[in-house]
């Protein structure tokens, strides 16, 4: 720099004043060229080394820093998806899922910050879980090589906020998503359960599972150093779990449910169930069975409380099948509404076995037989019509197959399948013995009766109705079938403890002792299935009361009450009008 | 003296005599410029407050959640039907006592 001014100053002076030959001496003194270049070359070696760098940091190995730069800014966080909801027919919800935390620690982590250093911290974080204080600290103190342990699942938000405020080292939150039921037991069979991993483990949330479940999202992001997203890197979207709505009426479940619970207890039973489908769709307006569990509590789940009894548990229907041997006659032609059978005194030999009744009915018509509960009068109708036509009567109203809800755990009953039947067999399977069916295949097949004899698929899920109907008896057959049943609920018949004051009810009542290896036990299953209102049906219902103790066992006096309680507030529910005169 | 040039106006003129479109292109590029900050900065502010949006609406579906479960807790029927009948005194109508209208 010296050496320049210099230089320009020598340059100016020479312009004004004559050149002196001293001065171009001193000139030539001052520029000295070698040291020159080299200050020139030095600012070029550092300028072209500069370049060097920076060419070598952005082009040929920018890799590391922007590695370094995205570790600092980039984050990832995944988008949860909730499991879809599932709702009731008028849009109640029966489950939902919340987003909760899992608290979590590193004890890695905690020792490496001091272990129980601030000791109230931690008793802090044991009593807000609601975990003893020294059990807490020793299952850290147990895993002192791990780097991860649950300290509680399902943690609900505003604890999860508390345990953040805490600010334990090595002690972490994660999202996850509980599962509620608003419901409760009531409705715990139908829906199920999920596990704690958000599937499915129990009805209609393990037939569904795929299509409730979701899927969550990740996006890559870069925040700023206040926490601000700037950019949007990369997006999945997630995918949310879609909502399921059901044909179960939540009220009709409700009143159902406090009805059998009432029941099982009344008669000390081992168990208790009620169906009610919607004649005219074929959708499963209630199903409960008692005992029951609570799906939100986790720790109870017991598998006698988990079945479903009205699709897993099979029971020999007993009289409850007499309306379709009837049919059966009528359907094949070998008895007319003016048929009068003649049951005698009430004692019929068969081959080395004997068909008895339990009230002497003597000659009797259709009507009478099933008013009556005859058992040597369906007998007598099934000796003399060909046994196909009976079991096609049977097959067709649903008995042997599934009923098509499609829940987990459904069972096809028993349907005798034989060569060789003996004239005693054939008259057994008439009064409902020889043949296990569902409480649900029994609800199906009164279903059946009461939409004039259009069979449908079952369903329980709003949108998966099955528009195709099969007709499997003539409409008149089936129409003054329901008026004989309609007996069976009026004076003298055995099911006027299921009557509704008000309706035309048509019911058949069922008692049956329960087989067990090598005979029938002293056990009995009480049944009441039946149809209302007769003049325009629209519901189906069965009530099954499994094992009553004490004296009472017969269908019509333990399910009756219950059938006609339930029946009753059903009605009013679904706002019937009421059609007797 | 009144020869002296005046610098400035020797520069603007020179500006507009042979220079226009390099000055042209100058104050395009500056303004271009100021637009991409303009707008890099609009860009962020917008992404934080989708950002914030989102952030928002996750709070809003889990309170809508967990209104759900509370409304349904207290709309539970068996609890309906107990306050129905123990606080209210309210009970189920026999049918002799229904009235039934019909509408036509």
């Amino acid at each position: 720099m010296n050496t320049k001014k210099v230089v320009k100053r020598a340059k100016s002076s020479a312009n004004k004043k004559p050149i002196n030959k001293r001065i171009e001496k001193k000139e030539e003194v001052l520029l000295i060229p070698w040291r020159f270049y080299i200050v020139i070359a030095f600012v070029f070696i550092v300028f072209s080394a500069l370049v060097a760098r920076v060419a070598y940091i952005q082009v040929i190995k920018p890799d590391d820093l922007i590695r370094q730069g995205d570790l600092r800014s980039v984050r990832v966080k995944s988008i949860p998806s909730a499991r879809g909801i599932i709702s009731d027919k008028n849009g109640e919800q029966l489950a939902v899922s919340v987003p909760v935390q899992a608290v979590w620690a590193d004890p890695v982590a905690i020792f490496k910050a001091g272990g129980f250093e601030e000791l109230n911290r931690w008793y802090a974080l044991a009593d807000v879980l609601g975990i003893k204080r020294d059990v807490l600290l020793k299952k850290i103190e147990g895993n002192k090589k791990r780097r991860f342990i649950y300290l509680q699942r399902q943690v609900s938000s505003a604890m999860a906020n508390y345990i953040s405020e805490l600010k334990l080292t090595g002690v972490g939150l994660n999202k996850e998503s509980r599962r509620y039921y608003p419901t409760g037991e009531v409705s715990a069979h139908v829906i199920g359960v999920t596990g704690i991993d958000d599937h499915g483990l129990e009805g209609v949330e393990r037939s569904y599972d795929s299509y409730l479940t979701g899927e969550a999202g990740k996006k890559t992001i870069r925040k700023d150093r206040h926490g601000r997203v700037v950019e949007n890197i990369a997006l999945n979207e997630r995918k949310q779990g879609k909502p399921i709505q059901l044909t179960i009426d939540q009220r009709l479940q409700a009143i159902s449910y406090q009805a059998i619970k009432q029941a099982v207890a009344d008669y000390r039973a081992t168990s208790g169930s009620i169906i009610i489908l919607d004649v005219d769709t074929g959708g499963v307006l209630a199903m409960v069975n008692a005992p029951s569990y609570n799906p939100n509590n986790k720790g109870q789940l017991q598998s006698f409380k988990m079945r479903n009894r009205t699709i897993t548990d099979s029971m020999e229907p007993g009289s409850t099948m007499k309306p379709f041997v009837v049919l059966a006659a009528l359907e094949n032609g070998t008895a007319d509404y003016e048929t009068v059978v003649d049951t005698g005194n009430g004692l019929m030999q068969i081959g080395g076995s004997r068909v008895r009744d339990s009230s002497k009915v003597g000659k009797a018509n259709l009507a009478t037989i099933l008013k009556k509960s005859s058992n040597i009068g369906v007998a007598k109708l099934a000796l003399d019509m060909p046994l196909d036509a009976l079991l096609g009567m049977y097959s067709s109203v649903g008995f042997g197959s599934v009923s098509g809800v499609d829940l987990i755990g459904e069972t096809e009953g028993l349907f005798p399948d034989r060569r060789r039947w003996s004239k005693f067999e054939i008259a057994t399977l008439a009064f409902g013995y020889g043949i296990a069916v569902t409480p649900i295949q029994l609800a199906h097949a009164y279903a059946t009766l009461g939409s004039h004899g259009l069979y449908r698929a079952l369903h329980i899920v709003n949108d998966n109705k099955f528009e195709h109907s099969q007709r499997v008896m003539s409409e008149e057959h089936s129409m003054r079938v329901l008026e004989m049943l309609e007996g069976v609920t009026q004076q003298g018949g055995t099911a006027t403890r299921a009557a509704v004051s008000g309706y035309r009810i048509a019911a058949k009542t069922g008692t049956s002792r329960k087989a067990i290896a090598g005979g029938y036990s002293d056990e009995y299953v009480a049944i009441v299935a039946g149809v209302a209102p007769v003049s325009n049906p629209r519901v189906a219902m069965v009530v099954v009361v499994n094992e009553p103790q004490g004296d009472q066992y017969y269908g019509g006096t333990v399910a009756g009450p219950v059938f006609s309680d339930v029946m009753r507030s059903t009605l009013q529910i679904l706002n019937v009008a009421p059609d007797a005169k | 003296m009144e020869n002296k040039p005046n610098l400035a106006k020797l520069i603007v003129f020179d500006i507009f005599r042979i220079g226009v479109v390099p000055f042209i292109l100058l104050v395009a590029i500056f303004i271009t410029a100021m637009g991409v900050v303009f707008n890099t900065h609009e860009t962020r502010r917008s992404i934080t407050e989708k950002d914030q949006a989102y952030e928002e609406r996750e709070r809003l579906d889990n309170e809508w959640r967990n209104l759900i479960l509370e409304e349904n807790a207290l709309a539970e029927h068996s609890r309906v039907q107990k306050m129905a009948v123990e606080d209210l005194e309210m009970k189920r109508p026999d049918a002799d006592k229904e009235v039934v209208i019909s509408s036509k």
